[in-house]
């Protein structure tokens, strides 16, 4: 698999063009929304009047509505997106990084390593997310950096169980036990021969750590654990839930939703033709 | 069953829970500040009646030894007791574990029913327009957040239609004499159906997506080809030998789904006031009533790894190439 087949592949299947372009706008929208959004996340927006809009609907001022206090949703969404995409980023990232060492460890040097490592993700598997997650995040205090640690620490089980057996099943090749005989050190049959067959499998594992990580970022915000400082969709969902908008508001729980869901998405569609690459029995026709 | 394989997992399941009671004891020691603070009622300011109690509660012992206190008290089955409510934790916290374990159960069979139904259909289906639309759709619920689709259905089904109820598990007014009675009542069961629907949207993708590609796997495998040759009709090599052979990893990754469902199951608890464990841990957490949170979390836990433990044994049941090789 090289880049000129990876973005063929993009190129040929629509949904994932679809799914490129949705993470590039929100992209952009991390960066530049700041500054794009017309007010405040917490700014009160008041009607020449003075009156302070409250629970308006969607209109040309206010695109995704107002909330019970008066504050622009749309603004809210814009402000909110960087928080969402760094944890995203991060802890997809890091835990994609930290499976993949210790499943090449736990792979080539077996014995106690492997027991050990094994041991520890099957103990990752067994830690319910959001239960721990919660207290972590109570004990250390909510914000950016401990979020993305909470997510990481689960996180890193799946690519290190995949890499494990995928280095398991490659030591047993005849290529790599030419390479010991001819006298190929450890470490350089891992890093020269184990690590470029593995790293594919770690990559696309990436985009779907993105995704867990937005979904998980976007729950525990929910739940109150969020990064105080700022205003995530989470947080924004967190607020209308507690301001009654299922009752009074859609637009307000509407739109910071289908945000969350067309970021995740969008990184699903993109990773979708790749999944053909690796097993073409799943190739249409 | 072989013996050796069933020790082994045994004795891992026992590692496994002395790590979860391990991390649950020196979690909520890392709070900054002094152990006291958080382990006596914060309401309780005089002095001499906060030494008495940390007397009594051991907070004076050195770590270690409040550990061993702890690991000993968890064996005779004591949690401690809430602030909040004066009440053994283990009361309260089995109450919610109750509860939670009804979500859980009949969520799991709705979701495993729907998802393996409806990607055999997928697999049989292949490159049709419902097999695409179908697994767009997949994909995009897969990445919608539980708690957003519950409170999608909440609007819908009872802001907007009035049908169902949408908070907690009985009416206020309502009563049953006996436990079976409360659970089968026709009004309990209107209350499971929104948060069990939520669970189930969400929780039945990723046992759709692995049946599809099992289901097509085999069906392009060499013993369909003489099966086909057998002259044995489309329908029943679908159905007798195609799905039978695609449940088997279905079996096998069904710890790792339960685990993952049951570990998102706190937001969809807080959508819809369900009293379970992980709304007990929101609620324990946030009026500072920490030995209700850790023994709610210690629960959730050793839920997770006994489904674990379960799953792990009736796949090698099923399947005898697991039992000899310690990879997984």
């Amino acid at each position: 698999m090289n880049i000129q087949s990876v973005i063929e592949a993009i190129r040929r299947d629509k949904l994932a063009l679809l799914g490129l372009f949705i993470l590039l706008v929100f992209i952009f929208i991390a960066f530049f929304g700041g500054e794009l959004a017309p007010y405040g996340p917490n700014e009160i927006v008041r009607n020449a009047e003075g009156r302070v809009q409250v629970l308006q609907g969607p209109s040309w001022q206010f695109p995704f509505g107002t909330t019970d206090l008066g504050r622009d949703v749309f603004s809210q969404i814009l402000h909110g997106t960087r928080p969402v995409l760094i944890v995203g980023f991060f802890a997809a990232i890091i835990p994609t990084a930290i499976g993949t060492l210790l499943g090449l460890i736990a792979g080539y040097v077996r014995k106690w390593a492997d027991t050990l490592i094994s041991r520890a993700v099957e103990i990752a598997y067994s830690l319910p997310f959001e239960p721990f997650a919660i207290i972590l995040l109570f004990v250390l205090g909510p914000s950016l950096p401990t979020l993305i640690l909470a997510i990481s620490i689960i996180d890193w089980r799946r690519p290190a169980r995949v890499v494990r057996n995928q280095v398991m099943t490659l030591s047993g090749s005849s290529f790599i036990k030419a390479a010991r005989v001819a006298g190929a050190s450890t470490s350089w049959i891992v890093l020269r021969h184990m690590l470029p067959l593995t790293l594919p499998i770690s990559l696309i594992y990436i985009p779907f750590a993105f995704g867990n990580a937005v979904l998980a970022e976007s729950a525990l915000s929910f739940l109150g654990f969020g990064d105080p400082k700022s205003v995530s969709w989470g947080t924004i969902l967190r607020q209308a839930f507690d301001g009654g908008a299922m009752d009074r508001g859609w637009w307000w729980m509407v739109a910071p939703g289908i945000c969350i869901t067309a970021a995740v998405t969008s990184v699903f569609f993109l990773t979708r033709p790749f999944e053909e690459l690796v097993n073409p029995r799943l190739r249409r026709g | 069953m072989n013996w050796s394989y069933l020790a082994r997992r045994l004795l891992y399941l026992v590692i496994n829970l002395w790590v979860l009671i391990t991390i649950a004891f020196f979690l909520f020691r890392l709070l900054p500040g002094n152990p006291a603070d958080f382990l006596i009622d914060p309401l309780l300011t005089d002095p001499e009646r906060r030494a008495a109690v940390m007397e009594r509660l051991g907070l004076n012992d050195p770590l270690l030894m409040q550990y061993l206190k702890y690991l000993a008290a968890l064996f005779q089955g004591d949690l401690g007791t809430s602030f909040r409510t004066n009440l053994p934790v283990t009361e309260i916290v089995g109450r919610s574990f109750a509860n939670t374990m009804v979500l859980v159960v009949v969520m799991f069979v709705v979701a495993y029913t729907v998802g393996i139904t409806v990607g055999a259909y997928f697999a049989s289906r292949r490159g049709a327009l419902a097999e695409r639309i179908g697994g767009t759709l997949a994909l995009v619920v897969r990445g919608a957040p539980a708690f957003f689709i519950g409170v999608l259905l909440i609007m819908l089904f009872s802001a907007q239609l009035g049908w169902l109820p949408s908070t907690g598990m009985r009416s206020g007014n309502y009563s049953e004499s006996n436990l079976w009675a409360v659970y089968t009542s026709p009004d309990f069961l209107s209350h499971l159906i929104l948060p069990v629907a939520t669970a189930a949207i969400t929780a039945c993708v990723a046992p759709m997506i692995l049946m599809r590609n099992t289901m097509l796997d085999v069906m392009h495998s060499d013993f369909m080809d003489l099966v086909e040759a057998k002259g044995v009709p489309r329908r029943k090599r679908l159905y007798r030998h195609g799905v039978r052979n695609a449940l088997m990893p279905l079996v096998a990754e069904g710890s790792q789904f339960i685990g993952y469902a049951v570990g998102g199951l706190v937001e969809i608890e807080v959508v819809f006031s369900w009293p379970g464990l992980g709304r007990e841990i929101v609620t324990a957490i946030n009026t500072r009533d920490y030995l209700v949170a850790q023994g709610a979390f210690i629960y959730i836990g050793i839920l997770v790894m006994v489904v674990y433990f379960i799953a792990d044994l009736l796949a090698a049941a099923l399947d005898p190439r697991l039992r000899r090789s310690s990879a997984h």
